[in-house]
């Protein structure tokens, strides 16, 4: 099969390049190259097949849960433990659809033969998705890359429309509060009043802002008068010469000036504020989905409403309102001062006034 | 007696005290007329760098008054302390607690000029304030401060002898490490230890925010 596929790259790569040589020595020295990459094509997948060979006859195969591992063994005893935890995890996470991962091998491998380090790579048709690992790598870490690697797989499976409307793959692990909190800085700092007016708990706003609801005119939809003279403000100082006239007409109070402009600048169409904080609204869903949650994203689809809520088995408008409040409510202990400072700083002004007491000399 | 020290040390350090309690009041308020029409990522970079500037106040205002605290002292060679019927030990505590006190001032002075910007109401939604904080952090820093030069300052040519010896000591190690080609940076790991947690100078580090997420 690999052979056929080989040469059916070789002849189209013949064949596209071939048409565009002007003349026969041209074509000649496109035949050449095309059967040297033939020849080296060939040479890596009978690399890989003998690799592979080799593989299965020397490494330990271990079934942890749904996870299959080929395992040097080097480090069998380590990836056992480790495959174990990441089963368990992996488990909770998606209990119905990590079965899926039996289609497919993790292997763990010396990374050389001359390091000491390892390496895990997932094999599956068409992808190779690796970490490194090393020698003395504890248990903890190899479970850590299996995990990882593990949902990776899973989230690749989630419908691409979702997967778009959130920019990343979709893993079920959650965002820090560090993280929520600037989300929320994020909102409440957007260019548009869409964004703050969803901050205040309009939800329609939210939907607007999070791409749940698509806008046919962003202008207007996602920004105010003040919004759209702010913008164009800040523009003029980074770009002076674009629409001067009806920039200086904007700032003297037009905003069907400002509008005009602000069409130009297809920038501030795209979204309201970083798309990155959609996430957190997957988040929410699958909190408010429980356990099965993850399990239900795998396998939903539709539109990113129709899957959102079908983890969160909620409406749209429950999620939404559920991550406002996550987004308004979500403290960090502030860094102005916290316990340790406090006795720190007490244990050096008692041991400095300690010394200063101390001495029985006047000066 | 503590009262009257309190008054003598007071006259030669109202003057310090005064001018480090109009910028630790006009600190904060002048931050909030700067904020006043940023949006919120906009009003944290402003805030992060008015954290600057507050640990250096401390610093100031801690070294100022330490200093002042032992003038007098100084000045007229110990007399007034040898004539009290008090030991050393006891003189010097009575002096630490009266600049200690000192220092509660500055801090009161940043108290209200953070609870003005706090209740002022000009933050943008999101985004929270911290006075009490803020203050309470101030003043550790500042008594911190206060501590080492206090000492510095009522310690003998010997203590201070020491004191350059032990710097001396690790630049001559970091000195000898790098002749062998050891690879080993001790004034770093002496400066990491300073500076962080539970260094001596660790209160002064991280980010001091008066409004922040």
């Amino acid at each position: 099969m690999r052979k056929y596929v080989s040469w059916a790259i070789a002849i189209a790569l013949f064949a596209g390049t071939a048409a565009g040589a002007q003349d026969i020595r041209t074509q000649e020295r496109v035949v050449d190259a095309a059967q040297a990459r033939v020849v080296r094509a060939q040479a890596r997948v009978d690399a890989l097949n003998d690799s592979i060979a080799r593989t299965m006859q020397t490494f330990d195969s271990l079934t942890v849960g749904p996870l299959r591992v080929l395992v040097h063994p080097r480090f069998r005893t380590v990836v056992e433990a480790a495959a174990r935890a990441a089963s368990a995890k992996l488990v909770a996470d998606a209990p119905a659809q990590v079965s899926r991962l039996a289609k497919v091998r993790l292997v763990v491998r010396p990374w050389s033969d001359t390091t000491e380090g390892g390496l895990v790579f997932l094999v599956r048709p068409g992808h190779n998705d690796r970490m490194e690992a090393y020698i003395d790598s504890d248990s903890a870490t190899f479970a850590h890359h299996f995990v990882a690697i593990g949902e990776r797989y899973l989230a690749s499976t989630i419908d691409g429309r979702l997967r778009m409307w959130a920019g990343t793959l979709l893993l079920p692990d959650t965002a820090s509060d560090r993280v929520w909190v600037q989300y929320r800085v994020d909102l409440v700092s957007a260019n548009g009043v869409v964004a703050r007016n969803c901050y205040g708990g309009d939800v329609r706003a939210c939907m607007l802002t999070l791409g749940l609801t698509t806008t046919t005119d962003p202008v207007l939809e996602w920004y105010d008068a003040a919004d759209r003279r702010a913008i164009i403000k800040r523009e003029m100082d980074f770009r002076p010469h674009g629409y001067r006239v009806q920039s200086e007409q904007c700032l003297a109070g037009d905003d069907a000036s400002c509008t005009d402009v602000l069409r130009q600048y297809t920038e501030y169409h795209r979204t309201p504020v970083m798309s990155d904080i959609r996430e957190s609204l997957v988040s929410v869903a699958l909190q408010l989905g429980g356990a099965s949650a993850y399990d239900r994203l795998l396998v939903a689809s539709g539109t990113p409403t129709e899957q959102l809520e079908a983890a969160a088995t909620v409406p749209i408008d429950s999620v939404v309102r559920a991550w406002q409040r996550r987004i308004r409510d979500t403290r960090t202990a502030s860094d102005a001062m916290s316990l340790p400072i406090a006795i720190g700083s007490l244990f050096w002004i008692g041991l400095c006034g300690a010394l200063s007491l101390r001495s029985t000399r006047w000066r | 007696m503590l009262k009257a020290i309190l008054w003598s040390q007071w006259k030669p350090t109202r003057g310090l005290v005064l001018i480090t309690s109009i910028i630790a009041f006009a600190l904060p308020v002048s931050s909030l007329t700067i904020t006043s029409t940023l949006r919120a990522q906009e009003v944290t970079r402003v805030m992060q760098s008015y954290g600057a500037l507050y640990p250096m106040l401390a610093a100031l205002t801690g070294l100022l008054i330490a200093m002042a605290a032992w003038a007098p002292d100084h000045a007229g060679r110990h007399t007034y302390a040898l004539s009290l019927p008090v030991t050393r030990s006891q003189y010097a505590g009575m002096r630490f607690i009266a600049g200690s006190a000192f220092i509660g001032v500055t801090a009161a002075a940043l108290l209200v000029g953070t609870l003005i910007v706090a209740v002022a109401g000009a933050i943008p939604d999101g985004l929270h304030v911290y006075p009490v904080a803020l203050t309470f952090r101030f003043a550790l820093a500042a008594m911190v401060a206060y501590a080492i030069f206090f000492a510095i300052s009522s310690s003998t040519s010997q203590t201070a002898g020491v004191i350059l010896g032990v710097m001396a000591s690790i630049l001559l190690a970091q000195f000898v490490l790098a002749m062998m080609e050891v690879d080993f940076n001790l004034i770093e790991k002496v400066g990491e230890f300073l500076a962080y947690r539970p260094g001596l100078f660790s209160v002064f580090a991280g980010r001091w925010m008066l409004i922040d997420a």
